[in-house]
């Protein structure tokens, strides 16, 4: 069925409704022409003009940003209308629990709870449970260039394993434009999905349903985000930067600036956390500062919680001055930056995870931080001179420190990096390396052992 | 290297990579955390075993802390105690 040309295949593609919205937006990320705003000729904040100056005869106005917006209720009400799709979307509550497995979010206590708070909207299966993540990407490839686009996804949790987080069931939400990274200005961006999430929540959408054959009031949840680290400062409003950057401890963090390295160290921070009687809690010899750990985890603050904390801070001003405010006490007693806008969701306060941390990034730079220390890569160690200098200033090992002898310095090899010999000897390994295909990419090729 | 290689990497080859190279503390120390996110990854989990992953990340964290330098940890070699938490709350990592 395939169209003579490109106007014909948009007509017939019309009809189904799955279009999207093209939303005006301040190139400094200021504001949106949205709604009310949407006839202004300029910035309520920078002052920048809505158009770009007109050229030649041309009577069109031409925006300098556009956010494209793609609904997501007709997306969603499509599910149902569909045979093979609309049976499964109530698979999270027909399905066999077995009792102390878990297999899907659905057995998460996040999960159970919102159900048990929001027993109106647990009692209809059919309402839709969905995630939501974003993160930049470079559209050309080239890596040096600081050039990103930001795709807002929704993904859909009623459906079963084999098909949550398939492609076909996730959702462009939105486009953030390019050139530059929105930072704590996505709020601006997010506008139109929280205004039409809330509505989802409050006052329904009428759905019919192919597989009951029956009309149904549909409404649906947001449960979280998932976001890389970075990102996760941006969306839940806690910076990531420096000594405060875990949400969970927050204030009551131990965290300390290195003396020589000047990077925030969650250095011999994790003692706390063990079990009352554990035997590293008494270990004062292997542990710098000497003595018996006592304290307690912090705990991990409730939505309820959070939501009285927020609302303590007042609005900030989006746009290029968005990073200058600082509320008081901002990297003392707190990391807060803003309110985030997900907080303007009535239920957002009573889930009890919010927002997830990445698996996949934090393996990443563990295993960075690991392979290049191990193997003393140059410029990646995190064994080179400032931290030797730290060792003095933090630790007690005196086989680590600096050898002073006269008029020279010596570094001494520490027990955790391999010499260069045996280095070899893994880069070869690595060289001779083959895997079934689709287990990981060709790595032989990226090693290179004349080096 | 995409960060799926990093998984892999992470999961099982770096434990077959340094072994008989590093001392044994060491080593043991990285095929801990290596299991950790070996465990933390599966598809299916058991409640009791989430009970188990948490103590063991946190004592794991302990060894690198008495190997590593101080500038070694920052906040992502933190995060690893906080992910058990999640896992619990919000179901399998492949979700999320």
């Amino acid at each position: 069925m395939l169209k003579e040309n490109f106007y014909a295949a948009k007509s017939m593609m019309k009809p189904l409704g799955l279009g999207y919205q093209k939303i005006n937006i301040c190139p400094n990320f200021c504001m949106l022409y949205y709604l009310e705003n949407a006839e202004m000729t300029e910035c309520m904040t920078c002052g920048n003009s809505h158009y770009k100056p007109r050229t030649g005869s041309g009577k069109t106005l031409v925006a300098y940003k556009k956010l494209r917006y793609f609904p997501i209720t007709h997306r969603l009400q499509r599910l149902f209308m569909l045979p093979m799709t609309a049976e499964h979307m109530t698979w999270h509550q027909s399905h066999h629990v077995v009792d102390g497995v878990m297999v899907h979010p659905f057995n998460g206590e996040a999960w159970k709870h919102f159900n048990s708070v929001h027993p109106h909207f647990s009692a209809e299966s059919k309402n839709v449970c969905l995630g939501l993540c974003t993160d930049g990407f470079n559209p050309f490839r080239s890596f040096a260039a600081s050039y990103s686009c930001w795709p807002v996804i929704l993904t859909v949790y009623n459906l079963p394993p084999r098909m949550c987080m398939r492609s076909k069931f996730m959702f462009l939400s939105m486009v953030i434009p390019v050139p530059s990274s929105p930072g704590r200005n996505v709020d601006v961006c997010l506008r139109p999905l929280i205004d039409e999430l809330t509505q989802l929540w409050s006052s329904r959408a009428l759905t019919y349903d192919i597989s009951r054959k029956q009309n149904f009031i549909m409404r649906a949840a947001l449960m979280w985000t998932i976001n890389d680290f970075p990102t996760y400062g941006m969306v839940s409003g806690w910076s990531t930067h420096g000594k405060l950057a875990c949400q969970y401890c927050m204030e009551n963090n131990k965290a300390f600036t290195l003396t020589n390295g000047g990077k925030a160290s969650f250095f011999y921070y994790h003692r706390h956390f063990l079990p009352p009687n554990h035997r590293y809690r008494k270990n004062k010899n292997d542990f710098f500062d000497g003595r018996v750990e006592k304290d307690v985890a912090p705990p991990r603050l409730s939505g309820e919680e959070l939501f009285d904390v927020m609302s303590e801070y007042g609005d900030i001003v989006f746009g290029l001055q968005s990073g200058k405010q600082k509320f008081h006490g901002f990297g003392l007693i707190y990391n807060w930056v803003k309110r985030s806008i997900f907080w303007e969701l009535s239920y957002w306060k009573t889930n009890l995870l919010r927002h997830n941390l990445n698996v996949m990034h934090i393996e990443k730079n563990v295993f960075e931080n690991i392979f290049n220390t191990v193997m003393d890569v140059k410029g990646k160690t995190k064994d080179n001179i400032k931290a030797i200098l730290d060792v003095a200033v933090f630790c007690n090992r005196k086989n680590m420190e600096l050898v002073c002898d006269g008029s020279w310095v010596a570094k001494p090899r520490a027990s955790f990096v391999l010499e260069k010999n045996t280095q070899l000897l893994v880069y070869k390994w690595l060289k001779s390396l083959h895997f079934p295909e689709g287990h990981a990419s060709n790595i032989s090729r990226l090693v290179n052992t004349e080096e | 290297m995409k960060s799926h290689d990093y998984h892999v990497f992470m999961q099982t080859l770096i434990l077959l990579a340094f072994h008989d190279l590093l001392p044994n503390g060491i080593w043991d120390a990285l095929t801990e955390i290596s299991h950790f996110f070996r465990d933390i990854c599966s598809s299916k989990l058991n409640d009791d075993h989430i009970e188990r992953l948490e103590t063991n990340i946190i004592e794991t964290i302990c060894k690198l802390e008495m190997i590593f330098l101080p500038l070694f940890f920052d906040s992502m070699e933190h995060l690893p105690v906080h992910l058990q938490f999640e896992v619990k709350f919000g179901g399998p990592v492949q979700y999320r």
